[in-house]
């Protein structure tokens, strides 16, 4: 069977660290997948490193997206063939306003494209469902928002190229009850509004309470230990990481 | 006519004369003695960041002077000060905020002619106590004409401005401001946004002094420099003995296009006070490597997230504009730098987007 992403041996790292170790992961498309491990387990940079991020080098091993090996592709052609990645910190550009960001991502996208008009209702219908001011639109991205309202532009963007791979990193860190509760809509409205894969990076599980988890799977140390259902997320956040020798405890609020 | 060599945006802390930033030289018609005006406004002694004598010209030149009074309470959001580069009209505003009054403001020098034309405008403001002032500047001109913008402001106590400054090109545009926050808990929010190209020159002061006790400003310039442009920026904030709980803070960004720019900035703080925070920063270059990581991400390239960031300037100042003739001195240089296809996608976004900005 073709999955839609297949990580077949990867070890992986800095140019001075290595990092991720013989990990395999698939995931097939239409699907919930959870990524859980305690602090330093590498979870985040093979988020990163599915995305290209040119930070981190691919020692050996493959990725596959579509059938189609990606290890070599640029992060911008990744993300043209449909990976998005939801930074836990997105970086702030003074001087571009939140409109023109989204328009131009849009357009690059032959099968997203629109009229001004219709991309604006697109936006208007978004903002809505993020409960999300407009008036943010017109200011720079990024900049001055809080935490939470950063996350929100992250989901909007999310909706907006309707990716077929979202790998979201963390997304709930630092935010409060109300936003949290705003990320989750905007996951269970990707998953509801396409067909696309969520893979889920997160230490919380108050994020997946709106979710239906298809796969967890548990990185210690650079390593994937386990592979299970839903019941896992439960049973992690009952006991910790213990069984796998570490000791930290998971956060439930 | 003779001309007298005056100085422009000098500083309030200069540096070395050889890095030539301390102020900017330009020629002026020089006024006949016979014709000099008193200058009996109540605002004649708000400074402004030209500098005295670039207004005291400016004030003696002005074709056309105007006071206009807003009173206490009132809201006015139609306030246009309209200069034509071509007709190489100036101006001198002098605007006076009633307490707790809310005031929009656009300024505006515009033209297209590749004519030698000089226009000025002198705008000097007085917030009182819990006024709000909304003030954006438009500067789009031809590439041999100069236009010199004044502007002077003090914020009496709780009194806030957001100031807008846009200038997408002339050969020379001179713009300096300055604000004097002497009530408490007055504030102001200053952004440049710029679009130098060819060989156009821009010259700006931005110089704040903040003298109330918990005041705050904050400075933020970002724009493109691209072909033969040059750019010269000092930003000064002064937090003067007695301005206890007051921040200031500057930034600027800076995106290099090209290898023939000249840029130049001096970002000053100034402090004599203990209980107060200050910072400055400058990013100047390309655009950052964790910035093209996002916009990769995103599926762009350094190309075009670099065009995005060029294109961005016409987008945000479009968004800003209130009226057709602002909105065509930007289509203009959307037209001449982009094409005309994309000058028309940039109109119908902005067109589709009208009111947005209104919830900010």
């Amino acid at each position: 069977m073709k999955h839609l992403l297949t990580i077949s041996g990867l070890n992986a790292g800095t140019e001075d660290k290595s990092i991720l170790h013989d990990v395999d992961l698939y995931l097939d498309a239409n699907q919930t997948h959870v990524l859980m491990g305690p602090n330093g387990a590498g979870k985040s940079t093979l988020g990163r490193i599915i995305m290209g991020d040119p930070a981190y080098q691919v020692e050996s091993g493959s990725i596959e997206f579509d059938g189609q090996d990606i290890s070599e592709d640029s992060p911008e052609k990744r993300s043209l063939a449909g990976i998005f990645l939801s930074y836990q910190a997105p970086v702030e550009i003074p001087g571009v306003p939140l409109y023109s960001f989204l328009r131009t991502i849009t357009q690059k996208r032959p099968e997203l494209k629109a009229s001004a008009r219709q991309f604006r209702i697109r936006v208007n219908e978004i903002c809505e469902q993020l409960d999300m001011d407009p008036g943010y639109l017109t200011r720079e991205l990024n900049v001055g928002f809080s935490g939470g309202e950063k996350k929100k532009i992250e989901m909007l963007q999310l909706l907006l190229l309707q990716p077929r791979l979202a790998i979201l990193d963390e997304t709930d860190s630092g935010l409060d009850v109300d936003a949290l509760s705003v990320v989750s809509r905007g996951m269970q409205a990707y998953r509801e509004s396409c067909d696309g894969t969520l893979l889920v990076i997160t230490h919380n599980t108050r994020i997946l309470e709106r979710l239906h988890v298809d796969h967890t799977h548990v990185m210690v140390h650079g390593r994937m230990v386990e592979r299970g259902g839903s019941e896992l997320i439960g049973r992690i956040d009952a006991e910790g990481f213990e069984r796998y020798g570490v000791h930290e405890e998971v956060s439930a609020s | 006519m003779p001309t007298i060599t005056t100085k422009l945006n000098t500083p309030p802390a200069q540096t070395w004369n050889y890095l030539k930033i301390n102020d900017v030289s330009v020629e002026l018609p020089q006024i006949d003695g016979d014709s000099l005006t008193e200058d009996d406004s109540q605002l004649a002694n708000i400074a402004c960041g030209c500098g005295e004598g670039a207004a005291r010209w400016m004030f003696q030149i002005a074709a056309n002077r105007r006071t206009i009074e807003i009173e206490p309470g009132d809201s006015e959001e139609n306030i246009l000060v309209d200069i034509d580069v071509d007709q190489a009209e100036r101006s001198c505003v002098d605007l006076i905020v009633g307490e707790g009054a809310q005031v929009k403001v656009l300024v505006i020098a515009h033209g297209q002619e590749d004519e030698e034309n000089l226009s000025s405008a002198l705008l000097r403001i007085l917030c009182k106590a819990d006024s709000k002032l909304e003030l954006t500047e438009l500067v789009s001109a031809g590439a041999s004409s100069t236009h010199l913008s004044g502007i002077g402001m003090e914020l009496e106590q709780g009194a806030h401005a957001e100031v807008k400054q846009y200038s997408l090109g002339a050969g020379l545009s001179s713009m300096g401001l300055a604000a004097n926050l002497v009530g408490s808990n007055s504030s102001l929010e200053l952004a440049l946004r710029y679009m130098s190209r060819k060989q156009e020159k821009l010259d700006v002061n931005h110089a704040v002094w903040q003298r109330g006790t918990s005041t705050k400003a904050t400075i933020d310039a970002s724009g493109v420099l691209a072909d033969h442009a040059e750019k010269n920026y000092r930003a000064t904030i002064d937090l003067v003995q007695g301005c206890k709980g007051s921040a200031g803070s500057e930034q600027e960004t800076v995106l290099v296009w090209g290898d023939d720019v000249i840029n130049r900035t001096l970002p000053t703080i100034m402090c004599s006070e203990d209980d107060v925070a200050g910072d400055h920063g400058a990013t100047i270059g390309s655009v950052s490597a964790e910035q093209i990581e996002y916009l990769a991400a995103r599926g762009l390239s350094q190309d075009e997230a670099e065009l995005l960031i060029a294109r961005s300037v016409l987008d945000d100042a479009l968004f800003h504009m209130s009226n057709e003739t602002s909105r065509e001195a930007v289509l203009r240089v959307a037209r001449d730098m982009l094409g005309e296809e994309e000058a028309a996608e940039l109109a119908e976004t902005s067109a589709a987007l009208e009111g947005a900005g209104s919830n900010e």
